[in-house]
């Protein structure tokens, strides 16, 4: 609302930074758990003096050089850009607050990739000791990494005691800050596992690949026994509004007893699961049979547990960005019972000038979507309005958003899941009027069915 | 409608860090991502010049230095992304309303540079360990060639993505007109009159850095190959040399194309901007005259004189790039006005780390310089120790 709001048809801009974000989460862990598996793999080589294995891991470093400084680096960088486009007022609050953590976050990425290139580069060039050595640095380095942006994500879902002392200790260490370091280390573990799966299923000598798959597949364990029970750490520590709403979702985004976020969850569960399964009766049990497309199916699948329990994670949050603080659609917490007395598009400079600029109501309608709706729905793709309002005319449309505007839970079932409509009367009547001009077409086709016999009828939604 | 009007404001938290302290950071941050930045550009482009020139005889000086570019061009990358984060951090706090509107109004392309950052990233690692691993003729040479061409473009295209950003947020005044014609982001600031001689300003500045950066090549292999060293010694002061005299027209053509009153700033007009913009006047003729010296004689000396001289002189100068986007964002933008609280005790960690870090740096560096220079094979080589067993 401060900042021009970027439209992205169809896949809506909180879409752009989740593509971005699963791609780098996935990447980012490899970062993580990949460095200690080269840690202790190398490690296991230097004490039994394996030269294969040895081999081995100095291919294994070169891809994972490839795909964590480049892919991973990059996409990275992308969040943040991404972020800085979609929702700009968060972002930066979220840097201003934690500006030196931002900071200190850098050193050790610094720290991370100069040790990954000279670890990778010194391979035969130094004494064995001293190359285990950087492996160890490279495992510390990249763990600490994660200790420190840990605390910047969970803070968004469980502010704690920052929201009223606004202190950074408050903010970082947060109630789920070690849950959700220990759940994300052991998916790291995991993740380092599948990718040395595909590295191992491409060594040639096959007594040797048995052992190495084997190996790999000893990575995907500890999740296996420890998962469960830091999950459920992790869930105790959450808002339990926020539960709820996984189980028994609202009205409008679940169908029957599953909700959407039940939905993701399970879907996040079997995949683990099947991965665990098979990782288990497949590499871990039966080495010699595994193979390189094999190993590309493990990725695949660990790519779609990781982009749902990330979907799942920010859907948690919902309806906020800050849990209780900011809504994600910019909007902050306390603002809203003063703005339905005097009205959103005032209060803030773009809204405001987009307004000065609006020749009709529909145009400042329109504004009012941009603001308030479009950081989760699009017009015509994804959470598409269009599809949303059914046949619903301006009056249904009206009464629809009477629901939306109010603050209290009982009154408005949306309210686990949407930020409070924040308008004025007038306002919502601008909204209303744009809205009713988005399902001209599937208002003319109910009426085309009213107008048919009554057998032919469809009920509209 | 006036301009000031829809300038977003900053978010109702205090600074954590003295503004001071964010734009010594800001100006320190991108100096150390400037230097790397213009080695990856200008060394995507020399270094296919020099694949081109050097196509007939792989063992010629000129494809060795061509290779030993496209050999260390990762390592410039990745420095340059890194160094990356600590200016765009600041940027972002300092000047967030200016540049968040922008970035957002050409959203597309500059979310985009990011997956052409990633395509001409594996270029370089594309070249390394498929184009050059079979070393032979001119065949290599041209593939290498081209790819370092198509490399070069991908920058080429980063750098100006940015330039227009960089553009933009300065100028308010274009904001609601280019977003009410495009809100998906698809937009540009091609119609800046500074944005062509501000880019080849830069894209001139790549290629001297770039011939520092030949020189450096050169020092480094001193005690390994003399002759070698003192050709590259000679062939960097080169290229820096022209690529300087060169930027004397273009630095003059940024100037002029600037707002009057910004362009009487460098000139007396304000005496802080007038001061570092002499100083660096001073560095370039310093800088040239060493070169021109050095790229005659191979003098180490007189190159190294030439080094650091250019080093402060692109130091100067991004001081002075700093006060030109001052003097367009004043009045509409000020974080002076922005309450500051400062966090004492993350910035002692900060700092404490900072140097930790500095530290642990030359120790590394170390390492793998005697790694690089000890020749006796005092440690085995687990991959050959694996082909001699085989």
């Amino acid at each position: 609302m401060n900042y021009p709001l970027w439209v992205v048809p169809v896949l809506g801009g909180t879409w752009v930074v989740g593509i971005i974000s699963i791609i780098h989460v996935y990447l980012s862990h490899f970062a993580v758990g990949g460095g200690i598996f080269l840690a202790l793999a190398e490690e296991l080589a230097y004490r039994r003096k394996d030269e294969r294995m040895y081999e081995f891991l100095q291919k294994h470093s070169r891809f994972f050089l490839l795909v964590t400084t480049v892919a991973g680096a990059v996409t990275g960088v992308g969040i943040w850009f991404s972020i800085s486009l979609v929702s700009p007022d968060g972002i930066h609050s979220l840097i201003q607050s934690f500006t030196l953590a931002w900071a200190e976050e850098y050193l050790f990425f610094v720290a991370e990739l100069a040790t990954a290139f000279a670890y990778y580069y010194t391979w035969g060039k130094i004494s064995r000791e001293q190359h285990l050595f950087l492996a160890r640095l490279y495992a510390i380095f990249s763990v600490f990494t994660l200790v420190i942006i840990n605390g910047i994500l969970t803070f968004m879902l469980t502010p704690g005691k920052w929201l009223t002392t606004h202190n950074w200790m408050d903010g970082v260490f947060n109630p789920t800050y070690f849950p959700s370091l220990f759940i994300r280390l052991l998916i790291m573990l995991a993740i380092a596992g599948m990718y040395a799966l595909i590295t191992s299923s491409m060594i040639k000598e096959s007594k040797f690949r048995t052992v190495m798959v084997r190996y790999a597949a000893k990575w995907l364990l500890p999740v296996f026994l420890l998962g469960p029970v830091v999950t459920i750490w992790f869930l105790t520590q959450v808002p339990q509004a926020s539960i709820e709403t996984i189980f028994t979702g609202i009205q409008t985004s679940g169908v029957g007893n599953f909700s959407i976020l039940a939905r993701a969850l399970y879907l996040s569960l079997v995949l683990s699961g099947t991965i665990l399964i098979f990782a288990f009766f497949g590499p871990y049990l039966n080495p010699r049979a595994f193979t390189f497309r094999i190993a590309l199916l493990f990725l695949v699948c660990g790519l779609g547990a990781t982009a749902s329990t990330e979907w799942m994670r920010e859907m948690l949050r919902k309806p906020y960005v800050v849990y209780n603080y900011l809504y994600s659609n910019g909007l902050h917490k306390d603002d809203v019972a003063s703005i339905a007395q005097t009205g959103f598009l005032p209060k803030s400079k773009w809204s405001r000038a987009i307004t000065d600029s609006c020749k009709d109501d529909t145009a400042s309608g329109e504004a009012i979507f941009r603001y308030q709706c479009m950081s989760c729905h699009t017009v015509e793709g994804y959470r598409s309005m269009r599809k949303l309002l059914g046949a619903r005319d301006e009056d249904a449309i009206m009464s629809l958003l009477s629901i939306l505007r109010e603050t209290d839970p009982k009154k408005n079932n949306y309210s686990g899941i949407m930020p409070p409509l924040a308008v004025n009367s007038e306002e919502q009547k601008s909204l209303a009027k744009y809205l009713a001009t988005l399902n001209v077409a599937a208002r003319g086709e109910t009426e085309k069915v009213s107008a048919l016999p009554n057998d032919n009828k469809k009920k509209p939604e | 409608m006036e301009t000031f009007n829809f300038i977003p404001a900053y978010p109702p938290l205090p600074f954590p860090l003295p503004v001071w302290l964010m734009q010594t950071l800001l100006i320190a941050g991108f100096f150390l991502h400037a230097l790397p930045m213009n080695v990856v550009w200008g060394g995507s482009v020399i270094g296919a010049v020099m694949f081109f020139l050097g196509r007939k005889d792989t063992s010629s000086y000129t494809y060795k230095s061509a290779k030993a570019l496209a050999i260390s061009l990762p390592l410039f990358i990745s420095f340059a992304i890194t160094q990356g984060i600590v200016p765009l951090l600041f940027l972002q706090l300092l000047y967030g309303p200016a540049f968040y509107s922008s970035s957002i109004i050409m959203a597309a392309p500059w979310l985009s540079l990011l997956a052409i950052l990633i395509v001409s990233y594996y270029i370089a690692y594309y070249i390394i360990y498929r184009v050059l691993k079979n070393d032979f003729g001119a065949k290599t040479a041209i593939k290498a060639s081209v790819w370092m061409v198509i490399m070069s473009i991908g920058f080429a295209a980063i750098a100006s993505i940015f330039s227009n950003n960089m553009t933009l947020m300065q100028t308010p005044d274009k904001w609601m007109p280019l977003y009410s014609n495009n809100p998906h982001g698809l937009n540009l600031n091609l119609h800046e009159p500074q944005l062509l001689p501000r880019y080849t300003h830069f894209f001139v500045s790549s290629i001297a850095v770039t011939g520092m950066t030949l020189g450096c090549f050169g020092l480094y292999l001193t005690k390994r190959n003399a002759e070698f060293s003192t050709w590259l010694l000679k062939l960097g002061s080169r290229i820096f040399l022209g690529a300087t005299i060169l930027q004397i027209p273009v630095g003059l053509w940024f100037l002029k194309s600037l707002p009057q009153s910004h362009m009487a700033a460098f000139m007396g007009g304000d005496q802080l901007v007038t001061g570092v913009f002499i100083a660096s006047m001073a560095l370039m003729l310093v800088s040239i005259l060493a070169t021109a010296i050095s790229s005659a004689s191979g003098d180490r000396r007189l190159f190294i004189a030439g080094l650091v001289s250019n080093a402060l002189l692109i130091l100067a100068m991004i001081i002075n790039r700093h006060q030109l986007r001052l003097m367009y964002l004043n009045p509409h933008v000020q974080p002076d006005a922005v309450a500051v609280s400062t966090q004492w005790d993350l910035l002692a960690i900060f700092l404490v780390s900072t140097v930790a870090l500095i530290l642990y740096l030359v120790w590394l560096s170390r390492l793998v310089y005697r790694a690089f220079h000890t020749e006796s094979p005092a440690v085995s080589n687990p991959a050959s120790a694996n082909v001699a067993s085989t």
